[in-house]
């Protein structure tokens, strides 16, 4: 479960440089002030929310809405400007069309790197690495070093570790779309999979057909930080409408 | 829920640090032929260069045990500059790692530390095995209590203090990055300024004032008066030990307070 209450994430602009030491130092008080007057863009405003156990909860909205940030914040790599979350379970994060990989080093290598960092046991690690690899269809691949693996091959393997760790919520930011059709198969079954052992599910999307099909509830953040919660599948075809105009939807969770 | 203090935590964390630092060093010689072997080939070579320079061209050897003394500070120095250099980057080095997984932000910084210092310990086998061969004369009280004491209290001030710079240098290098090109400055002056090539003529009276701003010269020289008797110990110096004390104390405060201030806003920076 996850209970998010009066969350705001606020970011500097830094539209002028300021992150001088010499300035720092020899006008602090200059440099305190430009610094407070810098200005900031909101990312998230006043986000109140609750994700119960097992449900599948869809966050979309245009691009720069805030949606990865929000999915960040879940998983606790950034931290709130103000307000807090409540997280009951461990989360297993998969952000930004990326994962926590050290490109100099091999595929097992990262697989251990990555595997410890998300709380598997390195001993169970070096049982399964080769499951592990098979999933990710790159048996021959484990010793290459991941800067000559292609982003479809990284992705492939990240999702497999990810598999692995035993969390409670798992969080996925556009991700359920990685690699050829045959991979994207296995993903989905991993999805059921995660679904059936009732785990909860963040999925960040903008894909509609996949919303309506398996979201439980689906928050959409607009460009002005609205946030409309909604059901589904009763809402599931008025998405497209739900999307363009929610600025005009009252049923802001937030204020 | 697992207790912050039970084994299995305690036991998890050690797994991460471990593998933290393990990577950290199999990144560090990467493509390299000589690999792991440059971590005892690089301090051997520095001492053969100091050595030729300070003992053979110009007369700074102070007793026929120089090489060895030489030697060692140049290991706890190795250890120092390499543990607080890598410390400088440990965010910024694991910027995608730090960005995408929770993880304590204690991490890089402690394991950035901990590579150096397998190191060390590596290398100071081989310094006990040099100085069992070469020292010219042994002294006799070596194993006592007090010099156990005195080594293990040495070590730990220096990981304290290699601790205490990583958890400040690696926030604040987040934010400026001007950091770098300063922190390579204090090393290149620190290795004159601390005893490591020659004893440092301090004043009598500057002496405290000296050991609370070079917080790596007391446990150095500490270190050397267990090996080497031409060396007296410090712990006997009351206003020494002050100054180091409250030195030590004055950077304890400043990295704990950087590290609360900085590290939870510190991704939004990477």
């Amino acid at each position: 479960m996850i209970i998010i209450k009066n969350l705001t994430k606020t970011f500097k602009r830094y539209t002028v440089q300021n992150q001088s030491l010499k300035s720092l130092i020899l006008h602090w008080r200059r440099h305190k002030k430009s610094m407070d007057q810098i200005d900031t863009l909101t990312a998230i405003h006043n986000l109140n929310l609750v994700i119960p156990e097992g449900e599948v909860f869809c966050i979309t909205g245009p691009n720069g809405a805030g949606k990865s940030t929000l999915a960040k914040l879940i998983a606790g790599t950034i931290q709130p400007t103000s307000g807090s979350i409540e997280r009951q379970g461990k989360i297993v994060p998969f952000l930004e069309l990326g994962v926590a990989f050290n490109h100099e080093l091999s595929g097992i290598d990262n697989v251990y790197l990555n595997g410890v960092l998300l709380g598997i046991d390195l001993a169970y690690l070096r049982k399964h690495k080769d499951e592990i690899f098979a999933f990710a269809e790159l048996d021959t691949f484990a010793e290459t070093p991941l800067k000559y693996y292609s982003s479809g091959m990284q992705l492939r393997l990240a999702f497999a570790i990810a598999m692995h760790a035993k969390g409670e919520i798992y969080i996925f930011d556009e991700i359920l779309a990685v690699g050829d059709s045959g991979f994207q198969k296995k993903c989905l079954d991993c999805f059921h999979q995660l679904v059936s052992q009732k785990k909860t599910v963040i999925i960040i999307s903008h894909d509609l057909e996949f919303i309506k099909k398996h979201a439980d509830r689906l928050l959409v953040i607009t460009p002005q930080k609205h946030f409309v919660l909604t059901h589904l599948p009763q809402a599931a075809y008025d998405i497209n409408a739900l999307i363009s105009h929610c600025d005009q939807a009252v049923q802001s969770v937030s204020s | 829920m697992i207790s912050r203090f039970s084994k299995t935590h305690i036991f998890k964390t050690f797994e991460i640090l471990l593998v933290l630092s393990y990577m950290d060093l199999k990144v560090k010689y990467r493509s390299s032929i000589l690999g792991f072997f440059w971590s005892f080939i690089k301090p051997f070579l520095q001492f053969l260069v100091f050595y030729s320079i300070f003992a053979r061209l110009l007369p700074i050897a102070d007793g026929n045990d120089y090489a060895l003394k030489l030697f060692f500070s140049i290991l706890i120095w190795s250890w120092f500059s390499e543990a607080t250099t890598l410390g400088l980057n440990a965010y910024i080095g694991k910027k995608s790692i730090i960005s995408k997984i929770k993880t304590h932000k204690l991490y890089p910084p402690l394991a950035a530390y901990l590579t150096p210092t397998m190191n060390y310990c590596l290398n100071f086998i081989i310094f006990a095995a040099a100085y069992v061969c070469f020292m010219p004369a042994f002294p006799e009280h070596i194993f006592t209590w007090s010099n156990t004491l005195i080594f293990f209290v040495s070590l730990f001030s220096i990981s304290l203090l290699i601790v205490a710079l990583n958890m400040m240098l690696a926030n604040l290098n987040v934010l400026y990055r001007d950091v770098l090109p300063i922190w390579e400055l204090v090393l290149t002056y620190g290795m004159f300024l601390t005893p490591i090539i020659y004893r440092i003529p301090i004043p009598k009276h500057y002496e405290p004032l000296y050991y609370s701003i070079n917080l790596l010269a007391f446990p150095l020289v500490n270190l050397k008066s267990i090996f080497f008797t031409s060396q007296p110990a410090l712990f006997g110096d009351t206003a020494i030990v002050t100054g180091y004390c409250i030195g030590m104390v004055v950077l304890l405060v400043a990295a704990y307070y950087c590290y609360r201030k900085l590290s939870h806003r510190m991704v939004d920076f990477l």
